[in-house]
């Protein structure tokens, strides 16, 4: 991946300093003519569907994941001639209330920057191969696509171990 | 003789109960024998497909085309729809 200061786009497994970065983004960009810095960040959810939140863990497929995230920031920052994309996205186990995804766009103007932020988003929630499971006082479910939840087969069996198998001779 | 690696994300993983398989490949195999082995093997695979849908990506790169051949060393991800954010 190029070292164009204007992308970035990868999976995290900590917190990013926000400030940091829209300092950057304001040093890199303003010279060209950006006149508006959106920041989106998502965050995990204390309540779904009236019932307690434990943790929200995800998973992503790697190199796939950090790859998708760096195309879909390169093209919508071409394609919208925006002047700044960044993609920020956590993996691991999180709690109510810590960031998920940061998004950062700057743009000439505040429609443009907002709609780039928007369209990264919904890319990143439909192409990207970033998997979540919500552990939740009524069981743990897996989140597949948006919003549609499948309840862990973990949460009525209890542990099974997941192994790596072979299948000879097919 | 090849080798196929299968790798499996979110609910696939546990309908299988393993998150990698590594297939033995004698002769020419379609993704969608590959499927269909997974069906048969595992009664769980067969269920959750009928509640969700599946996708999936030979080498990182979706495929909608599922009588496509399956090279030595490649690797196929069996996913459920994404759910970054």
């Amino acid at each position: 991946m190029s070292k164009n200061k204007d992308i970035d786009a990868r999976l995290i497994s900590g917190r990013i300093d926000i400030g940091r970065v829209m300092d950057e983004i304001v040093k890199n960009t303003s010279e060209k003519g950006s006149g508006a810095i959106v920041v989106f960040m998502g965050v995990v959810k204390g309540v779904v569907d009236e019932h307690k939140v434990y943790s929200l863990v995800y998973n992503a497929y790697e190199p796939y994941a950090s790859q998708k995230l760096w195309e879909i920031a390169e093209e919508e920052l071409r394609d919208h001639n925006a002047f700044s994309a960044k993609i920020y996205h956590r993996i691991g186990e999180l709690k109510p209330g810590e960031p998920t995804i940061y998004i950062f766009v700057s743009a000439k103007n505040r429609d443009k920057a907002f709609s780039v932020a928007r369209k990264i988003l919904e890319r990143v929630k439909h192409e990207v191969p970033i998997f979540k499971l919500e552990k939740r006082e009524d069981g743990n479910y897996w989140v597949i696509g948006d919003g549609k939840r499948i309840e862990s087969m973990k949460s009525k069996k209890g542990n099974n171990k997941h192994r790596n198998a072979t299948l000879q001779g097919i | 003789m090849g080798l196929v690696r299968i790798r499996l994300f979110s609910i696939f993983v546990e309908a299988v109960g393993a998150s990698e398989i590594v297939v033995e490949k004698t002769g020419r195999i379609k993704i969608s024998d590959i499927i269909e082995i997974l069906e048969n093997k595992f009664p769980m695979f067969h269920e959750v497909r009928k509640r969700v849908p599946l996708i999936i990506l030979l080498n990182g790169e979706p495929v909608r085309d599922h009588k496509r051949e399956v090279e030595d060393s490649s690797e196929i991800a069996i996913l459920p729809p994404m759910s970054g954010d």
